[in-house]
């Protein structure tokens, strides 16, 4: 999955099917929103800022933990005594 | 097989036939006739999904967020399809080869299944399966796959014979739609005449 980088990927994330739209596809800004189900309201444009910052967040949160992890299993496994060159034929790093 | 309705005047011998050696094919030929009935590709076009969303599971059309592909690079022949939520009408009668496309991507559950499939009416009212291809999709955050089909179609009325493209999911997945670059699309090829 790539980092977020447009509300669109907020807009995914409410709900399914293909309820949203685009006035101009080439355009795809929050004035060219469009809703094609009518049993779902029109987000804010804060909203939909908001809610993207919040999945940039989460998804560099998941990155760096990610990260960590890696690091701390790869610490781990060298405590237990195997080699540098072992833990990389294991994880890769 | 159609037939050419006129002659290479010019390259007529005198007396109005071809000598023994027939046509000189290092001559460059000044041909101003008109070939009729002699086959090729009259109509080529695609389409395409124009934004990312998220599927619902169970079997769904895509209705909407369709465009016609616009890219320089990418070059259509002849006269457009036409699209109306979802259901695509030809723009002439004849034997068409389609094919689409579904790029999806891990959402929130792996798919044991994922179908890619095109429905087809001949009485502008009730639709049936034509094609299915399936694929599924691993429950790995980076996942990403695409599922192809493709069939003939013979349109013999361009007011009763149209088509359709949805897909059967097991679960929601991430669909991929781009108003830049084909992700998900459909492309439609006149082959020749019904």
């Amino acid at each position: 999955m790539n980092r977020p980088n447009h509300i669109e990927d907020y807009l995914v994330s409410l709900h399914t099917g293909q309820w949203f739209g685009w006035s101009d596809s080439k355009n795809k800004v929050y004035a060219n929103l469009i809703i094609h189900d009518d049993s779902k309201s029109k987000p804010s444009e804060s909203d939909c800022t908001t809610g993207l910052a919040t999945l940039q967040s989460d998804y560099d949160t998941a990155e760096t933990n990610a990260t960590t992890k890696k690091a701390s299993g790869k610490q781990k496994l060298l405590d237990l005594g195997l080699t540098e060159e072992e833990v990389k034929a294991l994880i890769g790093a | 097989m159609g037939t050419i309705t006129r002659t290479f005047a010019n390259q007529i011998k005198t007396g109005g036939k071809l000598d023994a050696d027939g046509l000189d094919l290092t001559d460059t030929y000044a041909f101003t006739g008109t070939v009729s009935g002699a086959g090729g590709i009259t109509i080529a076009d695609s389409w395409r999904i124009i934004a990312n969303f998220t599927s619902s599971s169970g079997t769904n059309d895509f209705s909407s967020n369709w465009e016609r592909s616009d890219q320089a690079a990418i070059g259509q022949i002849g006269s457009a399809m036409t699209e109306s939520s979802g259901i695509f009408t030809f723009p002439s009668t004849g034997v068409y080869f389609i094919t689409a496309q579904i790029y999806c991507m891990y959402s929130a559950a792996a798919l044991q299944y994922l179908g890619a499939i095109l429905n087809t009416t001949t009485n502008n009212s009730s639709y049936t399966q034509i094609a299915q291809a399936y694929t599924h999709i691993e429950a790995v955050s980076s996942q990403h796959a695409h599922v192809a089909v493709n069939t003939l179609f013979d349109v013999t009325d361009t007011s009763t014979h149209k088509i359709k493209f949805s897909y059967e999911a097991e679960n929601a997945f991430l669909c991929g739609g781009s108003s830049v670059i084909d992700r998900t699309f459909m492309r439609f090829i006149r082959l020749g005449d019904t």
